[in-house]
């Protein structure tokens, strides 16, 4: 069975967690506390961009700032 | 209005049309009948003074007001000028797929949208759930996630989920950036991983404002769920009937409700029906010819 299809996702969940399971945590991190801010503080929850923003925030400058200053 | 559908339709759809849609303007359609107008139904306060539209569900969805953006023939319109712009028919009709899922979604609630704009001013409602954006952001929030408003979006978070594939990184190499020039321009300045989020993103908006509201209007604020036909019954409700000239129409979609639910309810029982019956009539044409009966009058 192939691991790829032709539309280039991954044939099965499992397939797409080996690969990237990781990344899925992160993004999952990054939704539970953006629900928790939200419920917090709902003006948070009015715009795209403040959404997309915090998204590149916390999956890609933070990953990208502690892999540059791990030791 | 909807909460969260604007932000996951697009997903969706790209599940369903693959390579032949573009991403980017079909998210730009999808958000684009409000991108103009939502600011100024729930009002905004700059240096002191506010602004806020007098009428808003007029303005929002009305004529005179900003209804004409929520109009069918105002996304092809944009999809045509996309068109002259970029010469690119697939970024044109993206657009005007996810301007129509916006503005057809949005005949859910009880004003409903000019869909036929400027043929007719007349407003198509199903009325499942209150329009109430002249009571405030906050309100119209409580009450959107206590009717069924937030189970129409709610359809869309499931199949949202279940439409996961089109989040993965080999399909957003493979058909997304195939099909959709915006991603080839903006690869030559970011990389990989922040396009992928920045594609990733009203999928994400979508589903955590979707439970973030959920959180707010039934933990932190205690709005009365109310699943009724054209509820919360609790928050005051503009109908399609109270705005353009409505009140001399006589139409089943500006009567009453039950009326209102019997003419989508035969509309659906007749479109089920046509279905079925091409369905049969299909069946027969494709049947071997030996065996099958034909139907003759009886003879007197």
């Amino acid at each position: 069975m192939a691991l790829v299809r032709r539309d280039g996702s991954p044939s099965t969940v499992r397939e797409a967690l080996a690969g990237g399971w990781r990344e899925l945590a992160l993004y999952l991190a990054a939704g539970v506390v953006y629900v928790a801010i939200g419920v917090a503080a709902p003006e948070f929850l009015f715009s795209w961009v403040v959404a997309a923003g915090y998204l590149l925030l916390l999956v890609v400058a933070l990953p990208f700032v502690i892999r540059r200053f791990r030791p | 209005m909807s909460w969260a559908a604007h932000d996951l339709e697009p997903y969706v759809i790209q599940k369903e049309l693959g390579k032949r849609v573009a991403f980017v303007p079909l998210l730009v359609g999808s958000y684009a009948p409000d991108l103009l107008s939502k600011w100024f139904v729930y009002g905004v306060t700059l240096a002191g003074f506010e602004l806020k539209a007098d009428n808003p569900a007029q303005f929002h969805r009305g004529w005179p007001g900003f209804g004409f953006t929520h109009s069918l023939t105002f996304g092809v319109l944009i999809g045509l000028l996309l068109y002259l712009v970029w010469r690119n028919k697939v970024v044109a009709y993206s657009f005007v797929i996810g301007h129509w899922a916006h503005a057809l979604t949005d005949t859910g609630d009880t004003v409903g949208t000019m869909l036929f704009f400027p043929f007719t001013d007349h407003l198509f409602s199903l009325g499942a759930w209150a329009y109430a954006g002249q009571t405030g952001r906050y309100t119209d929030a409580g009450a959107y996630f206590s009717g069924l408003g937030f189970v129409w979006d709610g359809v869309f978070v499931v199949w949202g989920i279940l439409s996961w594939r089109v989040l993965t990184r080999g399909y957003f190499r493979t058909t997304v950036m195939a099909a959709d020039p915006f991603w080839g321009w903006a690869g030559r300045y970011l990389s990989e991983s922040t396009l992928i989020a920045l594609y990733r993103a009203s999928f994400f908006y979508g589903i955590g404002r979707w439970t973030a509201w959920l959180i707010w209007a039934h933990l932190v604020r205690a709005f009365p769920l109310d699943l009724r036909w054209g509820g919360p019954r609790w928050v005051p409700r503009v109908y399609a009937d109270e705005l353009n000239s409505a009140p001399a129409c006589r139409c089943p979609g500006c009567g009453s409700q039950t009326a209102r639910l019997g003419f989508y309810g035969a509309v659906a029982v007749v479109a089920v029906a046509k279905g079925r019956s091409s369905s049969v009539r299909e069946a027969l044409r494709s049947a071997p010819r030996r065996g099958r009966r034909r139907w003759r009058k009886p003879r007197p």
